[in-house]
Order: C-alpha cells, then structure tokens, then sequence
C-alpha cells in the first residue's frame, strides 16, 4: 500500500515536473531540440511499464498541465494523450507480443504519428480553417522526422536502461540439450 | 467487449469530462489561476535557463560561421571606409530612433513589465510567447509588446487572468499597422513571414522603398502607438507588370532569446 502511495506520488510530481519542462525549457531549444516530446514519451514509457492506469492518470496530471499554460482551447493535449494511449493501447494489445525493444520503439513511433496528426487536425478545426492545411506543410513534416528520431534515441537510451534495472526486459533463450 | 464501471477508462472519462465541463462553466477558474500563479516561478527558471542555453548554442554556431565571414566582411569595410560620409545620415536616424523610443515614456504610455514564462506551437509555422502578466494586470487583446531597447516584437494575442500569449512580428498572421520611413511615409499591414522575416505586402507601385528604410507602427488601430520601430526593408520587390510591390522586412532585434517584455497600456 505504501509502496502504491509512494508511486502514484512519484508520477504525479514527475509527469507534473516534466509537463512544465516542456512547456518553458524544451520548447524554447534550438531546432530539432526543441522537438523532443519528453511528455509524449514519458507517457509511452508508463504505458509500457506500468500499464494502462497509470498511463491513463498520467494523461490526465500532464493534459491538465499543459492545458493549464495553453493559449489553444481548453482540452486540447488531454483528447490528444488519451486518443494517443488508447492507440498505443490497442496496438500493444493486437499486435504486439512481447516487452521487446522492437515492441517499445514502434509504440513511441506510432504514438508519435498519432499525436502529431491529432493535435494539428484538432488546432486546424478549432482555429482557423482558412489556413493551409497541415498535410501540406514542410513544416508538419519535418516535425514529425525530429520527433521520430528523437523517439527512436530515446526509446534506445530508456530501454536499455530500464533493462539494467530490471529482469522482466532481459532477453532469455531456450538452450537445445542435445538428447543423449 | 464489456466495460465494468470500475474500468481505468471509465474513471478517466469521468473525471476528464468533469474537468473540461467544469472549466467551461468557470468553476475551475480559482484552482487554475493558484496552479499558474505557484507554477509561474519555476516556468520562468525553466525558461531563463533554456534561453541561456539556446544562446551559448547559437553563439558556438556563429563562431563557426565567423571565419567564413571574416572575408567578406574586409571587402565590407573597405566599402564602408569610401562611405564614410554616409555615417552623419545614419547618426541623424539614430537621433530620431532615440527620439522614437523617448516617446514611450513622454507620452505617458503605461507599460507593465513581464518575464517571458514559456513558447507554445499555434501552428506548424508560428510559436507564441507566454509571460506572466494577464488580464488582471491590465493587458487586452492587441496591446504591443516592445524589448527592453523599446523595439516592438509582437502583440498580445490572447489574454488569461494571470498569464498572457504574444505572437512575435515574425509569426504569420501577427499583423501591425505599419509606416515606412521614406519620403511618404508609405502605409500598410506587416505580417510574418513563417517565422523568419516580417513581409509589407500591398504597397502601390508608385511608393518609393529603399532597402534600409526604417518601418515604424503606424499607430492605426488605436492599440499600438505610432513610431515604434518594427525593423528595416532589406528586400523589395516590384516587377513593372505588377500593381503593387512588396517589401521583406528584418527585426533589428534577436527575437530568439527574448526573456523580459513590456507591454504597452496606451
């Protein structure tokens, strides 16, 4: 019970503290830097690591955050995490089979993808539909290739650490006895 | 599939559905301004830091360009030694743009100061600043926000109780009533040009722009006083077939390490 306190505690302060990094630090980097989507991420890795529930509060504590500061209507990062880990969810669940690096990457790709395209859909039809749509935009694009590599970078550096503190993620093989 | 009532994503629905319904009623509004107003202190750390960061960044990149750019710049000076007669028009401009900025605080415009908070994306081309400063501080929708050197950056785009967004002169649709310095003193609208530069489109072919005319606020609209500098042309463009002609404008400030604004009351 204790235990649960303190990790509820620690995912509040945590997604708290890093929705607010993202919002006055890393969005003021230089280019290609200041695309790294720590929050995204961070919500990805609880998914990964700790399951749908948590993500899902982790959703809420961040959405709320950056919903807080946004000039953008109210809500607008709380639908588009959720939407995000409803897909990460369901891919995880259909499609993917173990708790690989392979598995933990192409869920940050997807999630990626899905948050790009969901938050710009939803700034295009609750700002101004006479703007260019967002498909057509070099600069949607090339947010979406910074992203990916972020994602691919961290979802390397994050797993395998993870992997040293932890056994579930350690790679195991059956060994072939020969039959005498 | 069924969903039992205990389900994650049955709770989250409804608490997340109670928290934007509650938000549009207003009810929120308390818990949010005391959740900004702790956060603010910590945002702005984040931010001064990341600025200092940015610039060390963006200060080591020049450094590499400085060779290539020694070269040229001999040429340069050579060029601006035969012109040196040049130097006294440019000390009277400098005289007027002092003269511009001494206007701010003899006409008794209010300014409230700010310390810039956070940057948000509002479209795939433009990022808004946040500061610290809302609408309990006086600020509306419009109000110009000028640098520390009294150069106008952008506007108010929205307000909240406590916090405020700017969008930057060089964010397109962050539109100015707009003077050229020339001998017409030409009229327009700048808007920014996907981040970079600032454009005055729409000027009559007849309008004589030169590259190095300062463009000023025009101080139509009400919201923005007129003579604060926006920048100076550096490109014009006009093909004789054209009805009008256009003109790119630069900043003449950094517009990228921005951390404390004011906003002027007029």
């Amino acid at each position: 019970m204790v235990k649960k306190i303190w990790q509820s505690l620690f995912l509040v302060l945590g997604l708290s503290l890093i929705a607010v990094f993202q919002l006055a630090a890393i969005s003021n980097w230089p280019p290609f830097f200041n695309q790294l989507n720590a929050v995204l991420i961070t919500l990805v890795f609880t998914l990964f690591f700790l399951g749908f529930r948590a993500a899902l509060w982790g959703v809420l504590i961040s959405g709320l955050w950056l919903d807080l500061f946004s000039f953008n209507f109210f809500g607008l990062y709380l639908i588009t995490f959720f939407l995000v880990i409803i897909a990460a969810e369901r891919i995880s669940l259909k499609l993917l089979t173990n708790r690989s690096f392979y598995s933990f990457w192409l869920l940050l790709l997807v999630a990626t993808v899905v948050d790009q395209v969901v938050i710009n859909l939803l700034r295009y039809f609750s700002a101004d539909l006479s703007a260019v749509f967002f498909l057509s935009q070099k600069s949607f694009w090339l947010a979406l290739l910074y992203q990916g590599i972020w994602a691919t970078i961290l979802a390397a550096l994050l797993f395998n650490l993870s992997a040293l503190m932890t056994k579930r993620l350690q790679p195991f093989f059956l060994e072939k006895k020969a039959i005498v | 599939m069924k969903i039992h009532k205990n389900h994650p994503l049955v709770i989250f629905l409804v608490v997340g559905g109670l928290l934007l319904f509650l938000h549009s009623l207003g009810v929120l509004r308390p818990v949010e301004n005391f959740l900004i107003y702790i956060t603010k202190p910590l945002s702005g750390r984040f931010y001064n830091w990341s600025s200092n960061l940015s610039r060390s960044y963006s200060d080591r990149r020049t450094n590499e360009d400085l060779s290539a750019k020694v070269a040229a710049l001999e040429s340069e000076v050579a060029r601006l030694t035969v012109n040196a007669s040049e130097y006294q028009e440019i000390f009277s401009e400098n005289e007027k743009l002092r003269a511009t900025m001494k206007f701010i605080t003899d006409n008794n415009f209010k300014s409230v100061e700010a310390a810039v908070i956070a940057s948000e994306t509002t479209a795939a081309d433009s990022r808004d600043l946040v500061i610290n400063r809302g609408a309990r501080d006086g600020l509306r929708t419009g109000l110009g926000v000028v640098d520390e050197n009294g150069v106008i950056i952008g506007q108010v785009r929205e307000v909240k109780d406590n916090i405020a967004s700017i969008c930057l002169t060089i964010n397109t649709g962050c539109r100015l009533a707009a003077s050229i310095q020339n001998q017409n003193h030409t009229q327009g609208i700048t808007d920014g040009d996907l981040g970079l530069t600032i454009k005055m489109d729409f000027i009559p072919q007849l309008e004589k722009i030169a590259v190095g005319d300062t463009v000023i606020t025009s101080g139509l609209g009400g919201n923005i006083p007129r003579g604060l500098v926006i920048g100076q042309v550096t490109q014009v463009r006009n093909e004789s077939n054209e009805v009008w002609q256009s003109a790119t404008i630069e900043p003449i400030v950094n517009l990228d390490n921005l951390t404390v604004v004011a906003v002027i009351i007029p």
